[in-house]
């Protein structure tokens, strides 16, 4: 996992009065909102007896542990034992560990680092989402596979002819065309065009039959998002998928993924829509969860890579440029950066 | 014998009413025992495996006081020494080795006591007698038993916990307003700790409501720990000498399993007709407890006193984990 970086842990909308537990990040964590609306995020773990304080309540604007009832405030500190006598101090180690949050594109984020966040990697842009136009979808899937492995497969130009039952018809003309890489200090993103696939479910009635090109631009954003923007090139339709892949633990991964379109903006469209970017991920799934070693190699010489994994090679560079400044935590993958891991 | 169990003491492992010439397995953190009892009433305990070919013992028979078994009809007498097998041609001397392990058993408090450890000579506590009402005809008691995702520790400290009802329990809802608890003196053995405390009643739920007047407003309620597994809680609702005794083992099936055997007894409606009563309150406490323990991280208490944050109202929870760690020498119980 890299540090100094934001991940999703839930949806906005899924998070209300109520507080919720969610394992990220190797921690069980604990959200919720204060009465002012602002998410609150921190360790699922009462520091009295071990209690998960997500199966508590709200009191007051703090959240109460369901055992003995100890409250805490938004900074993470106790103001209340029950079961304590009047005069009884709280003890200073009464205090939970806090993470900042930010909500952006309907994605609650939460910052996981030592340093500022000011230094640390920024959220990625999302332009469309609320653009007059688009419309959004939301979805949420989880992967047995490493995190690092779930965004080099969304970025992946190569795989579709053999993996995406649309694009089997193209594997006799599965040469992807040379395209160019730009970096950014988080990003790797680059132009690639495709044959068109054949025409599935609702585009079969609004694509023209015979178009020459579809062009997918690709981009990969540090820790591990996605954005994949397709045009059609056909009256200016274009889909983009915008995934973000947070690791549960070191062999789990969640992604939360947002669906904008600027066609078919009718939300009777949007189970079509969803039903399309769910099929995509079951093709993925199982060849992603098979994949060893099971975290990307940081060290280009333990996987052979060609021309056409160029934004994965790309990707892995940037890995291992914040490997290399300390930023890399891992019990089970301590050091990428070494040639062959197992 | 795994290291995650305090070693030298006698566990209470079946209800003696259980126990008859059928045999029944035992499980203490993965280790396996099977327990029958012969013509002459006797409780025998032996290991559940069988040392020809592994299967378990328990699901064999009994015969001529020896415990056949189910696979190829090895039988084994109350010593562990296997005295028959069947395949073998007449004449044919049974390998030495043909031995389960037996274990000390005795019968308490309407329990089976199995022996864990060097000799019954070395136990580290005696056996204890801390249910003398079982049998008496002014009690009436119910058995019963539930299984928890939870370390065996954790079971029986929420048997201690005087300062968690208002929040865990519906009926105590009313009290979280005066959820303070008064200070409390534990005494201690080597062996175990016991303290009596003061606690505001519950609004009643059940019969009880037409037996309790609201005016009496406290109850006293004795709780005891006895190592490794037993817990008894003797609640005086002060009013006519009523009183009801919660007693129980915690077993440790595993690291996340405890199966709880429990007594209970009441000297008030001792009608058979309340019985059901008294189980479902048993019942009903157990699944309210259970939904905050089994989250409790990590699976098993920690006795280092550092990872976990205890407050004056814990302090039976605190003599608890003395004991514990006393006796598992400061070994970690668990692995997460």
């Amino acid at each position: 996992m890299l540090r100094n970086a934001w991940y999703v842990v839930t949806r906005s909308a899924a998070l209300g009065q109520t507080p919720l537990g969610v394992r990220a990040l190797g921690e069980q964590l604990v959200l919720w909102r204060s009465p002012d609306g602002a998410v609150q995020a921190m360790v699922d773990q009462c520091p009295h007896r071990g209690a998960q304080l997500s199966g508590g309540w709200l009191t007051a604007g703090c959240l109460t542990c369901p055992y003995h009832g100890w409250q805490f405030n938004r900074a993470g500190e106790c103001v209340h034992i029950p079961a304590n006598q009047g005069t009884a101090a709280i003890p200073k180690r009464a205090q939970l560990k806090t993470y900042a949050t930010r909500e952006r594109y309907g994605l609650v984020w939460l910052y996981w680092g030592d340093l500022p966040e000011s230094q640390g990697i920024p959220i990625p842009p999302l332009p469309e989402w609320g653009a007059k136009g688009w419309r959004a979808i939301y979805g949420e899937s989880e992967w047995p596979a490493h995190f690092t492995r779930v965004t080099e497969g969304n970025m992946d130009s190569s795989h579709a002819p053999f993996v995406h039952s649309a694009f089997f018809g193209l594997r006799e003309e599965a040469q992807v065309p040379p395209y160019r890489v730009e970096t950014t200090p988080w990003s790797v993103s680059a132009l690639t065009l495709s044959k068109p696939p054949k025409r599935v479910g609702l585009l079969k009635l609004i694509l023209k039959r015979d178009r020459p090109v579809t062009t997918a631009h690709l981009t990969g954003y540090l820790p591990g998002v996605n954005r994949i923007d397709v045009d059609f090139k056909f009256k200016g339709y274009r889909f983009i998928y915008f995934g973000v892949h947070t690791p549960v633990d070191e062999t789990t991964t969640r992604t939360q993924w947002i669906g904008l379109r600027n066609f078919l903006t009718a939300p009777w469209v949007d189970g079509h829509s969803r039903r399309n970017v769910v099929k995509t991920f079951e093709e993925d799934c199982d060849v992603i969860a098979s994949v060893r070693p099971a975290i990307v190699p940081f060290h280009s010489a333990t996987e052979v890579l060609v021309g056409s994994d160029a934004l994965q090679v790309a990707y892995r560079k940037l890995l291992r440029q914040y490997a290399e400044r300390g930023w890399w935590h891992s019990d089970r993958y301590p050091s990428p950066c070494q040639p062959s891991l197992v | 014998m795994p290291t995650t169990l305090p070693t030298n003491f006698w566990y209470a492992v079946e209800f003696s009413r259980n126990l008859t010439k059928t045999p029944v397995p035992v499980t203490l953190m993965g280790q396996q025992y099977v327990l029958y009892r012969d013509d002459h009433g006797r409780a025998i305990a032996l290991g559940n495996q069988c040392p020809h070919r592994g299967a378990a013992l328990h699901r064999g028979w009994v015969e001529d006081n020896c415990l056949r078994c189910p696979y190829h009809g090895w039988k084994f007498d109350a010593s562990g020494a296997c005295v028959n097998i069947p395949a073998d041609l007449p004449g044919v001397p049974i390998p030495k080795r043909a031995k389960v392990a037996t274990y000390p058993v005795q019968e308490q408090d309407g329990m089976i006591w199995l022996y864990v450890g060097d000799s019954p000579d070395t136990a580290a506590a005696p056996l204890p007698h801390l249910l003398p009402e079982l049998g008496d005809p002014q009690w009436r008691a119910v058995y019963g038993e539930y299984t928890w995702n939870a370390h065996y520790t954790r079971v029986i400290e929420s048997n201690l916990d005087v300062s968690h009802a208002a929040f865990v329990h519906p009926p105590f809802y009313g009290n979280r307003d005066r959820a303070t608890v008064d200070e409390y003196k534990v005494s201690t053995t080597p062996y175990s700790a016991t303290a009596t405390v003061k606690a505001p009643a519950p609004k009643r739920r059940t019969f009880l409501k037409y037996l309790l007047k609201e005016e009496n407003r406290y109850s006293l309620t004795t709780i005891t720990v006895y190592l490794p597994t037993i817990n008894r809680i003797e609640i005086d609702f002060g009013f006519r000498g009523y009183k009801y005794i919660y007693y129980t083992t915690s077993l440790p099936i595993d690291e996340n399993t405890t199966l709880a055997k429990y007594i209970g007894l009441r000297n008030f409606l001792t009608f058979p007709w309340a019985d059901k009563n008294s189980h479902d309150n048993a019942y009903k406490t157990y699944i309210e407890d259970q939904a905050v323990v089994q989250t409790c991280h990590p699976l098993a208490a920690p006795t280092d006193f550092q990872q976990e944050l205890l407050v004056a109202s814990d302090a039976l929870i605190i003599a608890y984990r003395k004991l514990l760690g006393h006796y598992t020498a400061g070994r970690s119980l668990s692995a997460v």
